[in-house]
């Protein structure tokens, strides 16, 4: 509440700091070439200098302020009865932080009820504090800010660096969240390698993650079977829907269809990659699976199950095949017009120039587009969360059920959970995997593109 | 010799017609989809469940909490991603000193980015937002932070492409009549790259809007009896709606899924025809 008046005070403070540094400008302009900036640069120098630093101060109290609040609650006379366990510690604190905000909350804990009222002092303590230092911070500001404004004062190089700085700071978010990416991922993975020997993790066949910390742990923790199956139903099931399908679309709309046709049908495809994933993997449950396994046991199979790598595995093709399809068109078209009007001038049929000169000749792009659906089509989640099930199993039979990195990882981090034990930490370890996997294959597959097309340039 | 000519145009229309079968195979299997969909879930698609919320009782559970989620999750992506989106393409594009090795850096993990699996987000966000920075599980908040990092490289992305097709002579006359470089950025060739943009932030909005596997991670799988409130309550959002009705071992709730399943496919139907009309309307040819 206090913080919530506290941003809007500042906000205020800059817009009035706005208005008052272009009215002192103006008033000092007295005729041409008198100021070094236009009035409104010295209301930006003004409000940034009244916003920013309060901003930062705020966001820095937000971060700081919990941690010390708690603190001082810890200190205080009425917690010394509280438990020394953490985790309970915690969940009364918790209550008591809720009760302080809403009294009429009901409490399991009675020590909760207690500590409520001098959780809710300290909060309102800081919070005036945090308020404080925020507002002096900004008066200060804008204070600095209303004394630059003179008339030889250049305000609008100044408002342009800190422009170009924000820029810079938001451009810099992106390499930011890739190395949290790699550095959260390598984090916790490294716990989990101190619980499970790496090379466990990576041979072995058996998967069957459980809580516990004897030398026996590892011979449970053998991923082999989720990437085989991330592979069976990605690159295997999914590419033998998707190649050709997406392929022999691309040559049918780049080669045969007629503008207005092509108007038509290329947005219609497109849709298909715009569903979301989740309602194809409710479709793969709900319609897809049970025809499977009905063909499964038309086939002859005893009992086989709901859930498929087969129908997890083509709906996944299916949803791909506008990434394989618009990846070829690229790479069809940018075949140069000569090579076609040769063949064809050499009185090959048109189907006969695609196979023979247009299809090799885009090969390349092509194969990268494949690598590129491929590292879609095993990051893929919802599908086969939906519709692979969850048996680990080194299986070549499409019919049987097969589990993928995806869904380990959500299963292994859904539900009731300890942060730091082996179970919940392998998920990081199998996240690395899949994360350098998909890596690897995207910087392949753009050299691959990228070499290919200065070989036509 | 007539016979050869005969086989290789026979050929010809063989090719011809596996093409339209592969086109025709991928359209039947969305017809196919829709029609499922709206077989089941019409009936359930009335009043009340545009106005419910979660219930463990299939015929009186509705899709409003769940929207309002999507709606708050919705807006914290947005508000960071098209910022900082924008801002970073802006930076890219017309100011990065040119050839330098962070810049490449930075280019190449936007790219990357675009590609990570969402799932990869997840884990992001649950070690980071929810582990280390002790953020409220479950909330928008932290649903819409880890979506606005998988949504900005996208906004750059075509952020870039659109500044991009704003022809020099544009940069060059503001200079020319003594503009500043960050003037002539942001008086000239930004407005006229914003409906681009626009639609590449539309496009990556209903991307966001219907992912469930990052939102999975950081738990936004809460059972929501009342639409939440402001942006730090437990939420969820309209995919996953989907995903824990599909759980659900009663049958009522599959024209419960199927009803959810329309609303979401209609308001991304609606997106996506926003940013086409966007582009048809302000797109300029230079």
């Amino acid at each position: 509440m206090i913080s919530q008046i506290v941003l809007l005070v500042v906000l205020g403070l800059g817009v009035t700091g706005w208005f008052a540094g272009r009215a002192r400008a103006k008033a000092l302009y007295s005729g041409r070439g008198s100021l070094a900036a236009v009035p409104s640069y010295h209301g930006w120098h003004l409000a940034l200098w009244a916003l920013v630093p309060a901003l930062v101060v705020w966001a820095v109290w937000a971060g700081i302020a919990p941690g010390l609040v708690r603190a001082s609650v810890l200190a205080d006379p009425a917690a010394a009865s509280l438990p020394a366990f953490d985790m309970e510690r915690d969940a009364i604190l918790a209550e008591a932080q809720a009760l302080a905000r809403d009294p009429f909350a009901g409490a399991f804990n009675p020590q909760a009820e207690q500590l409520a009222p001098v959780f809710g002092a300290i909060q309102t303590r800081f919070g005036l504090i945090g308020a404080a230092l925020v507002l002096l911070v900004g008066f200060a500001g804008a204070a600095w800010g209303y004394t630059r404004v003179r008339s030889d004062f250049p305000a609008r190089t100044r408002v342009e660096r800190a422009t170009l700085l924000g820029l810079l700071l938001a451009s810099l978010v992106a390499i930011l969240t890739t190395a949290g990416i790699i550095v959260s991922l390598l984090y916790e993975t490294g716990l989990f390698f101190t619980h499970v020997s790496p090379i466990d993790f990576l041979t072995g066949t058996h998967w069957a993650p459980r809580i516990g910390t004897d030398a026996e742990l590892g011979k449970d923790f053998g991923a082999v079977p989720l990437f085989w199956g991330t592979l069976f139903i990605g690159a295997i099931i999914a590419m033998i829907v998707a190649i050709p399908l997406g392929l022999m679309s691309a040559v049918f709309l780049t080669q045969y269809a007629t503008p207005t046709l092509r108007k038509w049908l290329k947005p219609m495809l497109e849709i298909l990659a715009g569903i979301p994933t989740v309602v194809y993997g409710y479709f793969a449950a709900l319609t897809v699976a049970p025809q499977v396994r009905d063909f499964a046991a038309w086939l002859g199979m005893a009992n086989p199950s709901t859930e498929s790598a087969l129908a997890a595995g083509m709906v996944m093709g299916v949803m791909i095949i506008p990434f394989v399809s618009s990846m070829a068109d690229d790479s069809i078209a940018a075949v140069p017009q000569a090579m076609r009007d040769g063949s064809l001038a050499m009185g090959a049929t048109k189907s006969e120039t695609i196979k023979k000169v247009l299809l090799p000749a885009a090969l390349p792009g092509i194969v990268a587009g494949v690598m590129l659906a491929i590292s879609r089509a095993i990051g893929e989640t919802m599908i086969v969360v939906m519709a692979a099930g969850a048996a680990a199993r080194l299986s070549a039979n499409p019919f049987d059920s097969m589990t993928t990195v995806t869904f380990q990882i959500v299963q292994l981090l859904t539900g009731d959970q300890e942060f730091d034990s082996a179970k919940t930490l392998s998920a990081f370890a199998l996240g690395l995997v899949l994360f350098v996997v998909t890596l690897a294959l995207n910087v392949v597959a753009l050299r691959v593109v990228k070499k290919y097309r200065e070989a036509y340039d | 010799m007539q016979r050869r000519l005969k086989r290789r145009h026979a050929a010809e229309a063989r090719f011809r017609i596996i093409g339209l079968v592969a086109i025709g195979v991928s359209l039947a299997f969305l017809a196919y989809l829709l029609f499922t969909m709206l077989r089941r879930g019409l009936g359930g698609l009335d009043w009340s469940f545009l106005t419910g919320s979660d219930s463990t009782e299939a015929s009186v559970a509705g899709i409003w909490g769940a929207a309002k989620g999507s709606v708050l999750t919705m807006g914290v992506t947005l508000a960071l991603s098209f910022p900082l989106g924008v801002l970073a393409a802006v930076y890219l594009e017309e100011f990065a000193p040119k050839g330098r090795r962070w810049v490449e850096w930075v280019e190449v993990s936007i790219n990357n980015l675009a590609a990570v699996p969402s799932i990869i987000f997840g884990l992001l966000g649950l070690a980071v937002f929810i582990n280390t920075l002790h953020m409220p599980r479950s909330s928008p908040l932290v649903g819409g932070m880890t979506l606005a990092l998988m949504t900005m490289p996208v906004i750059v992305i075509s952020g870039r492409t659109a500044l991009k097709a704003v022809p020099p002579s544009i940069r060059d006359a503001a200079l020319a009549v003594g503009a500043s470089p960050v003037q002539a950025v942001f008086h000239h060739v930004l407005p006229l790259a914003l409906p681009g943009i626009l639609t590449g932030t539309i496009i990556g909005m209903a991307r966001a809007l219907g992912e469930t596997a990052p939102l999975l991670m950081i738990g936004m799988r809460a059972f929501v009896a009342t639409p939440p409130g402001g942006i730090t309550d437990p939420a969820s959002v309209m995919p996953m709606q989907i995903f824990l009705w599909s759980d659900e071992i009663d049958q009522a709730f599959v024209q419960n899924t199927s009803a959810a399943i329309i609303v979401l496919l209609a308001l991304l139907l609606a997106m996506n025809g926003l940013a086409i009309y966007l582009r048809n309307k302000f797109e300029t040819r230079w």
